[in-house]
């Protein structure tokens, strides 16, 4: 059925009427899911916040015992380099001290920028972020035992937390360093952490 | 409601569905003036009109038993040939004939108005005024309804009414089927009496029935008279039962009582319930065409969207009551998970207060703890490879050791030296190592005289003893001082030792470093 003017003119009223309804329905509509909406997210928000309260209040107790078992570690680690900023120049100097006392014929190092360190296993890190400081040491030593003292050296002065990654030997050949038996290439990786888009800082 | 008769009709206005009040317009111009402008103050509501004029024809038909657009064809064909020059038809189906081995054509009864023009004027003053016309109805078609209302089931049934607008009408139903309606002028009251003139037309009737055998046999004819007041007592005197026919006289106002007139209806005249039975249950069939119903589809279309803009609105405030309410709820529940979070808040303060301050929660505290002995539980370095390897060297001292490469890694296939994942993966990974630290050591077994055999041999106890040291994964001799491969070339001297010639080899030796090793 076709619609002429004259059919507009009887329909138009009732058209008017509808699309007035549904204009305001979906007004009322909207306005009151736009209100359910806003009050869902207040309950939400202020229901989160209760339960991250209330969950804290419990456990105060809790926390004064971690704080009394472990505060004193993460202090010291803190004092070590390991958590907050790493201490490269302790570092350096740990090596020179080192090769002194072990009388080296030659010790050279090369420090990358530091960057977030990826674990080839899996690590829950938490709240942290584990950065890793990698070290090429090029090393001439006079027997296989100079290695395992530097080690150990470092190991016990320098402050931080170091795993060697690769490490190379080989007899020592015309072009090498005078004095020296063999020459070692090794990288080491110095490990910090630090807190997640913030710094720790006692 | 407008019954419409030869020389008027009757506009029967109704309250809450039913007739209350009824206006008279004569036929002629005067009569359509004044209905003309009754139409144009009254509001614009439908109006159904019925018919009732002796220019009705009705025919007996048989047609295929065919639906939908040949169902109307073959109807249309039927009318063109029967009642040519007339817009106003109608078929009433009256079931189907029996089949005896033939084809069970349906039974129609094909009626029209063979003179529109009687009607014409009434509708087109009704569209020139846009008033929805809900349809134009037959009073013998309608008739079937009164039936019901009378309980008239018998096989045979003459009902008979007078109607003030248009005279004596006679409507004869076989079976419960409109077979034949008769109009007569009806006589000014009192100017002829009144039970024998009725008689004697239904004397008429009935030798016409008879003459064209409508009537069965094996029944009386129930004659159902409509009258009211003297006239049905007149009837009643005039009307006596025989065996072939049965008389029931039917008084008007009770039947308007039981049809809940508004209007009084004590009258011999029928109009009015004729008129409430149309309002009641119109019929389907009826005689207006598509566009003299068109004000009347919009009408129901303005309704339509009147009904659905109503029903919309009313849904939508409901649901919106109820999810105002929800929300409000909402908010009480948000209010009070407010209050009692600023109360543990402060709580939690006062409990905090007495702790040490500490640069990050005291939880993260602990996890730093987990994370740096998790790194000193994977921390690496060489010495432990290099005594393996050492202990052994001490067993053998025709090995000479030139060169070491060593790395750390948690694949058991990976190479000392590389940057990239190694291509095979001959080693599967063993869950009681966490990683592994893989070397690969080249040396010389001097002195070497040219005795391949002997220093393969060394090679081999070097390899053995380290594959029977503690946590080895893996011994793999990489090269031996002489390639025994088929697909290799070798070249040498075999007769005579040459000075400077050497047995090289290269060993891959995979050490297992367990869980909690390196824990310190």
């Amino acid at each position: 059925m076709g619609y002429t003017r004259a059919d507009w003119s009887i329909l138009r009223g009732a058209l008017g009427m509808f699309v007035i309804c549904v204009l305001l329905s979906t007004i009322m509509l909207g306005g009151t899911h736009y209100f359910a909406e806003g009050m869902a997210s207040e309950f939400r928000s202020h229901h989160g916040r209760f339960r991250d309260a209330s969950r804290k209040y419990l456990a105060v107790d809790e926390e004064e015992r971690t704080i009394a078992e472990h505060y004193p570690a993460f202090v010291e680690l803190y004092r070590r380099g390991v958590i907050g900023d790493e201490h490269r120049l302790a570092w350096v100097e740990a090596l020179r001290a080192a090769a002194v006392e072990l009388q080296l014929p030659a010790l050279n190092f090369e420090i990358e920028p530091q960057r977030v360190y990826a674990p080839d296993f899996p690590l829950n890190t938490g709240a942290f972020d584990v950065r890793v400081s990698r070290m090429a040491l090029g090393l001439g030593l006079l027997h296989e035992g100079d290695l395992e003292r530097l080690l150990a050296r470092l190991g016990a002065r320098a402050e931080g937390l170091y795993s060697v990654r690769d490490c190379a030997m080989r007899r020592a050949t015309r072009g090498s360093q005078p004095g020296s038996k063999l020459s070692a290439e090794c990288v080491l990786e110095w490990y910090t952490l630090e807190l997640r888009g913030s710094r720790i800082r006692l | 409601m407008l019954l419409v008769a030869a020389d008027r009709a009757t506009l029967y206005l109704a309250r809450g569905g039913r007739v209350a009040d009824a206006l008279q317009f004569p036929a002629g111009d005067e009569g359509l003036t004044s209905f003309a402008r009754y139409l144009a103050a009254a509001p614009a509501t439908p109006i159904t009109l019925l018919v009732d004029v002796v220019e009705e024809e009705y025919r007996q038909d048989t047609m295929p038993h065919v639906f939908g657009a040949d169902r109307r064809a073959v109807l249309g064909r039927k009318f063109a040939r029967l009642f040519r020059g007339t817009p106003y038809w109608l078929a009433l189906a009256q079931g189907r004939e029996h089949g005896n081995g033939r084809r069970r054509d349906d039974r129609v009864l094909l009626a029209a108005l063979t003179r529109p023009e009687v009607v014409t004027p009434w509708v087109t003053e009704l569209i020139m005024q846009r008033v929805p016309i809900v349809g134009i109805h037959s009073l013998p078609v309608l008739s079937r309804e009164l039936l019901k209302q009378l309980g008239a089931k018998g096989q045979n049934v003459l009902l008979i009414s007078v109607q003030q607008a248009s005279g004596l009408r006679q409507t004869f139903f076989r079976d419960g089927h409109l077979k034949i309606s008769r109009l007569a002028a009806m006589p000014r009251p009192g100017t002829v009496p009144y039970a024998s003139y009725v008689t004697s037309e239904l004397d008429k009737l009935r030798r016409y029935l008879n003459s064209l055998a409508l009537s069965s046999r094996e029944g009386p004819l129930e004659v159902y008279l409509l009258s009211h007041g003297d006239m049905l007592a007149e009837l009643e005197q005039e009307c006596r039962d025989t065996d072939t026919e049965h008389y029931k006289l039917v008084d008007i106002a009770q039947l308007a009582r039981k049809l809940k007139i508004a209007a009084d209806a004590s009258t011999p005249y029928s109009d009015m319930l004729f008129a409430q039975l149309l309002l009641d249950a119109p019929p389907r069939e009826q005689y207006a065409q598509a566009f003299e119903t068109r004000y009347y589809r919009l009408h129901q279309t303005r309704l339509g969207l009147l009904g659905a803009g109503i029903v919309v609105l009313l849904l939508s405030t409901a649901y919106s009551t109820l999810e105002f309410v929800e929300a409000l709820g909402l908010k009480q529940q948000a209010l009070d998970a407010a209050q009692k979070a600023n109360f543990y808040t402060e709580r939690f303060e006062l409990a905090r207060r007495g702790l040490p301050p500490t640069p990050v929660a005291p939880e993260d505290i602990k996890q730093a703890g987990d994370v740096v002995a998790a790194l000193q539980a994977r921390r690496s370095d060489p010495l432990r490879w290099l005594t393996a390897v050492g202990v052994q060297l001490t067993q053998a001292p025709n090995i000479r050791l030139d060169d070491v490469q060593w790395t750390v890694s948690v694949d058991p296939n990976w190479i000392p030296g590389a940057t990239t994942p190694p291509e095979s993966a001959p080693l599967t990974r063993d869950p009681r190592y966490t990683q592994y630290e893989i070397g690969v050591l080249h040396g010389i077994v001097t002195p070497f005289e040219g005795d391949y055999r002997a220093a393969i041999a060394r090679v081999d106890a070097l390899a053995a003893a380290l594959r029977a040291g503690k946590h080895a994964v893996d011994v793999d001799v990489i090269e031996y001082p002489l390639d025994l491969k088929p697909s290799s070339s070798v070249s040498g001297v075999a007769r005579e030792t040459v000075a400077g010639q050497s047995a090289k080899f290269a060993l891959k030796l995979v050490l297992g470093v367990p869980n909690g090793l390196h824990k310190s």
